[in-house]
């Protein structure tokens, strides 16, 4: 098997909740106030609870094309056309599994879900592509940077990967 | 009629739960994971009524009586009493908040734990004050007639103050734990009265309402900047390295 998909997860829960719940804060009022508010002010919240939200559900359903494909020379980390890391397998220095530390800021990290450039505490900024937060991450370190993934087959993955590295 | 507007209650509850669940679940999945701290946010809630109705407004009260002032916050008041209400709910608000910590249950948690410990009972103060506030507006005839939605400033609001109310105890409490109260008191008091002032200088009529966000804004960032400042301090003194499964390593 040459590809691998993320361990479920409830994480892209967390990210269509958020969307759903920013297109009812911003849009649900202006259903009540429609008529006594300006055409241009409806417009302009209906369009910013949309542009925020919309991405949010986007991304909570491309949460479920996490995979992780091993190539000829090369692992690609992907979720649908959002990321799409390739990591030599030559520029792998190091492949471990850790819990790591979270820090407040972050690009896109929410309990069961870490996606895009992750600031820990331990690692410092890793490119993440899982979905679990922290906990059992299989980290990849290469000359160029950290990646962060959790595989649902993870021994076959582990034993693929390394048998490609050595 | 008890209440003049009773629908503030369901905007209030929205943004407990709200409140509650986001900035609990934050606190619980990068904190550390107590059970007790539901207790503490429980026992928190009502700390606002209290020093509201128990210490603020009594002593606001006498101060008006002994000045022979008119009360309120405008142009005509002395200026020692408008420094008077600009600092009289940080002090009395950052100092009954770590009041629990004279209970023992709560100090053993606080001494393992105090930045943490410490944020949980400001969230709980901070969901406590969302329901006195509350209990205001519904009091108010401002409001009258108007539907649980009209209130999205106030759940807005409310929510971040709960994140301000939860660092600053956090704050303090470290502090109060690295033997250094007087210097964490009189922090807290001063960011408190800085996230406080941009409103303090709008019922004056000094600042616009632009200013009064651009200011609550900066305030709220300083806080998390330095909240996060000593938590990444604490975690990097706490990182176990060995705790990791090394399936791979290059040899140099």
């Amino acid at each position: 098997m040459n590809n691998y998909k993320a361990r479920s997860s409830a994480g892209w829960l967390w990210l269509l909740g958020l969307g759903i719940f920013i297109l009812v804060i911003i849009v649900f009022p202006m259903l009540f106030v429609f008529r006594e508010t300006p055409v241009w002010v409806s417009f302009m919240n209906v369009g910013l609870g949309l542009l925020i939200g919309v991405p949010f559900i986007y991304i909570a359903l491309q949460v479920r094309e996490i995979s992780y494909i091993f190539h000829a020379d090369h692992l690609e980390i992907s979720m649908g056309r959002l990321i799409q890391y390739k990591v030599k397998f030559s520029e792998i220095n190091e492949l471990v599994k850790k819990d790591l530390t979270i820090t407040l800021w972050s690009s896109m990290r929410l309990p069961g879900l870490a996606l895009f450039k992750v600031p820990y505490a331990d690692e410092g900024v890793v490119s993440m592509c899982a979905t679990s937060a922290s906990k059992n991450i299989l980290l990849i370190k290469t000359e160029h940077g950290k990646y962060g993934i959790t595989p649902a087959a993870e021994t076959d993955f582990v034993n693929m990967l390394t048998s490609k590295i050595q | 009629m008890i209440f003049e507007n009773d629908q503030i209650f369901i905007t209030a509850l929205i943004t407990i739960l709200l409140s509650a669940a986001i900035w609990g679940g934050l606190f619980y999945s990068i904190g550390s994971k107590q059970k007790i701290y539901g207790l503490f946010l429980i026992l928190m809630l009502p700390f606002s009524a209290l020093v509201n109705l128990l210490i603020k407004s009594p002593l606001n009260q006498m101060v008006i009586k002994v000045f022979d002032l008119q009360g309120g916050v405008n142009l005509q008041q002395p200026l020692f009493y408008l420094l008077f209400l600009a600092f009289l709910a940080p002090v009395t608000e950052e100092f009954i908040k770590i009041l629990p910590i004279f209970l023992p249950a709560v100090r053993e948690r606080v001494k393992k734990d105090p930045l943490w410990s410490g944020a949980w009972l400001g969230l709980g103060f901070g969901l406590g004050e969302a329901l006195f506030i509350a209990y205001g507006i519904s009091k108010s005839s401002q409001f009258v007639g108007l539907p649980w939605y009209a209130f999205g400033g106030y759940v807005g609001e409310r929510f971040v103050v709960c994140l301000i109310h939860a660092i600053l105890t956090g704050l303090l409490t470290w502090f109060i734990f690295q033997k250094k109260f007087f210097v964490g008191y009189g922090l807290a008091i001063l960011l408190h009265f800085f996230v406080n002032i941009g409103a303090f200088l709008l019922a004056l009529g000094i600042i616009g309402l632009a200013f009064v966000n651009i200011l609550f804004l900066v305030s709220v960032i300083i806080l998390v900047l330095i909240f996060e400042k000593i938590r990444k301090n604490l975690l990097k003194s706490n990182i176990n390295e060995s705790e990791e499964t090394v399936y791979f390593r290059r040899s140099k």
